[in-house]
């Protein structure tokens, strides 16, 4: 099981976003979560790499807790999330350069144009990333995909702001990378028809609450 | 240790390229010495034994001003989350920032303050043992405006309530140094004053590092 | 014993029956106080008749010190086991300490002017005790600066660990540094230095004071669990 979530409960702003929630991930399995905005979609993902903590449950990954993940956490999963992360006043390359630095995945001078080929960076790898457009910058941030070794990928909503060209060409790293046993977690909010995938959609919690009325019995009432 | 270094080297290549960072502290500065000086009139024997007390004005204020943009952009474009869920620790990070902040600001000051001793008539010796103090009396006050802005980020950037909330702890540093810095330019002894503000660093350190521990958990709730 | 008033019901009710007792007490106290530090006790030999505003001014310095210890235990309460309950109090106690800081330094400048000339000196205490009064400040600020009163909460709670360090500098700065202020008199190692008739009208001033901050405490605290029960069903409504 590359990732395995139990019973996990979570609340945000007095709001019940998770109750018992589980979920199983297996090796080569592409899993689509969808659901409105504010279901919980970017905060499951948040769960998982473990920006947030939850309340009650357990989050594993490759069979270990995600409590015992320190350091060893960047070499099991790759996270793009929904803010990019990119540093505008350097450039695509150095920007590159430093996310596999940090996330201790290797930049190869010599593979570098590979990588940039995949998404039609090559003639732009000296600009800086605050020259670039909405598209061109999600394109540099799906780029890391490409450098990184990690067999788990969160993605957050991967096709905001792509044209259809780069919809396909990261559908096809998609499907490559769970042809070559990875697995891969990802939201959208449009129903993209994916082959041989899971989908799994959050409901909005707004509904489940109104049936419990505070009674105001309890501190946490408050 | 090699983590360290990663960050370390990802703080310095974007606070350098950010051109903005040394600007900003360096202009800063530079205006509010005119503002004094200019205040101060024609009567320069009454700034003589003014100088440190304005210079740590200056410093504080424009510390204040560089913190944010070591820790909002970091905020605002999701590299602070990226940086925590690639497994680094909270009290890593902002040391790091902290460290790199420390040295722009020392690097910089190497540059002002002969400009500053030359506009209010500071001797070579006391310029010397004012940058001294300034070495040694910055960290504690980096790591202090480092917590202070990673509070006024959810207070939707409002400058004044981040330095009322914080300018409590901003006192003993500055009581402390001027105060030692006096003793030394004015006995003329080479005793350890300094030894005292070396002391509020070790006690700063521990506690800045929890509190913006305890504060970077809550950014992302 | 948090969790025998778990339900927030019974601590109301709790608080409706203790609330007028102890401000009666307050009050009786007080007077008793008064008539005993104008009428009872002897002048100072040293101060004269200025003495007396002692025993408003010594309660109010304790009472300023110990409100903000309080805030500072439901503080590592609150980020440590998240009760709401610890977030009530603190909110309720930081205007209550703001003002008895403001009543000491008000009171000592009143005393300082004849016995020391002048109305203010950048002295360690004095100093340390603005310091405080600034983060009894900076506290309330947080309390009310977020639109969500659970953010503010936390914030204020992290805020308020931090200005534990002045505390002891307050509390030692007559020792540590060579101050104007004079130093405690009344400490639990040593015999005080302080006449039994003056000791008497102090101590009832102080339990009064403290019977008042206990009074207004309550009051506070019915109003923020009242205010926050309206938040709730308000939320609930817009669902």
């Amino acid at each position: 099981m590359v990732l395995e979530i139990i019973s996990v409960c979570l609340k945000r702003n007095k709001r019940v976003i998770f109750n018992n929630f589980n979920l199983k991930l297996n090796k080569s399995q592409i899993m689509i979560l969808i659901g409105e905005n504010g279901a919980g979609k970017t905060s499951l993902l948040d769960l998982v790499a473990g920006v947030l903590e939850p309340e009650k449950g357990t989050i594993k990954i490759n069979n270990i807790s995600s409590k015992n993940l320190n350091s060893n956490k960047r070499d099991m999963y790759t996270y793009l999330s929904n803010k990019d992360a990119l540093k505008e006043n350097l450039t695509i390359e150095e920007n590159l350069m430093m996310w596999s630095k940090i996330s201790s995945n290797k930049f190869i001078e010599t593979e570098s144009n590979n990588v940039l080929d995949y998404f039609g960076l090559r003639n732009l790898r000296k600009n800086l990333v605050g020259n670039l457009s909405q598209g061109q910058r999600k394109k540099v941030t799906l780029s890391k995909l490409l450098l990184s070794k990690a067999k788990l990928w969160l993605l957050d909503e991967p096709f905001n702001s792509l044209d259809s060209k780069s919809v396909k060409k990261t559908i096809k790293l998609i499907y490559t990378h769970s042809k070559n046993g990875g697995s891969i977690l990802l939201t959208n909010h449009i129903d993209l028809n994916f082959r041989n995938s899971k989908k799994i959609t959050l409901v909005n919690s707004h509904s489940k609450l109104k049936k419990n009325k505070p009674t105001f019995h309890k501190w946490g009432d408050f | 240790m090699s983590e360290f270094k990663n960050l370390f080297q990802r703080e310095l290549l974007i606070n350098l390229k950010n051109f903005l960072v040394l600007f900003t502290f360096s202009s800063f500065f530079i205006i509010s010495i005119m503002i004094f000086v200019f205040a101060f009139g024609s009567d320069f024997s009454a700034i003589d034994g003014l100088y440190k007390p304005i210079i740590w004005v200056i410093l504080i204020f424009s510390i204040t001003l560089v913190s944010e943009h070591f820790i909002y952009n970091d905020f605002f474009d999701g590299s602070l989350k990226e940086l925590e869920f690639l497994g680094y620790s909270n009290e890593l990070i902002i040391f790091c920032k902290s460290f790199v902040m420390w040295l722009l600001i020392i690097f910089t000051t190497f540059f002002l303050v002969p400009i500053f001793s030359i506009f209010f008539n500071i001797s070579l010796k006391e310029t010397l043992f004012l940058f001294f103090y300034i070495v040694f009396a910055t960290p504690s006050l980096t790591l202090i405006s480092v917590v202070s802005a990673l509070f006024s980020i959810q207070l939707g950037r409002n400058k004044i309530i981040q330095f009322i909330l914080v300018f409590p702890f901003y006192i003993p540093i500055v009581i402390f140094t001027t105060s030692s810095n006096n003793i030394q330019t004015t006995t003329n002894s080479h005793n350890s004053n300094f030894l005292i503000l070396i002391g509020i660093f070790f006690i700063t350190l521990p506690l800045c590092l929890f509190i913006s521990r305890l504060i970077m958990r809550e950014l992302n709730r | 014993m948090i969790f025998k008033f778990a339900n927030p019901l019974k601590f109301q009710k709790l608080t409706d029956s203790i609330q007028p007792f102890v401000s009666y007490l307050a009050l009786i106290l007080l007077i008793l106080g008064l008539f005993f530090g104008f009428f009872m006790s002897p002048p100072d030999y040293l101060q004269g008749e200025t003495v007396r505003i002692m025993y408003v001014h010594v309660p109010c310095a304790w009472f300023s010190l110990m409100i903000y210890s309080v805030i500072a235990l439901c503080a590592v309460f609150a980020i440590v086991f998240k009760h709401t309950l610890a977030y009530i109090i603190s909110r309720a106690c930081a205007p209550i300490g703001a003002c008895f800081t403001i009543a000491t330094l008000l009171t000592g400048s009143i005393w300082g002017k004849p016995t020391w000339g002048t109305w203010w000196v950048w002295d360690a205490r004095l100093t340390s005790e603005l310091i405080l009064l600034f983060i009894y400040i900076g506290l309330m600020i947080i309390h009310n600066s977020y639109d969500d009163k659970s953010k503010s909460d936390r914030y204020a709670s992290i805020l308020a660990l931090i200005g534990v360090v002045n505390l002891p500098i307050i509390k030692w700065s007559v020792d540590w540094w060579n101050t104007l202020h004079q130093p405690a008199s009344i400490s639990k190692f040593s015999s005080p230095s302080i006449d039994s008739s003056m000791m008497v009208p102090l101590f009832i001033m102080t339990f009064s004071i403290f019977c008042f901050f206990i009074s207004i405490l309550l009051i506070r605290i019915k109003g923020e669990i009242i205010q926050r029960k309206i938040d709730v069903l308000r939320l609930n409504q817009l669902k």
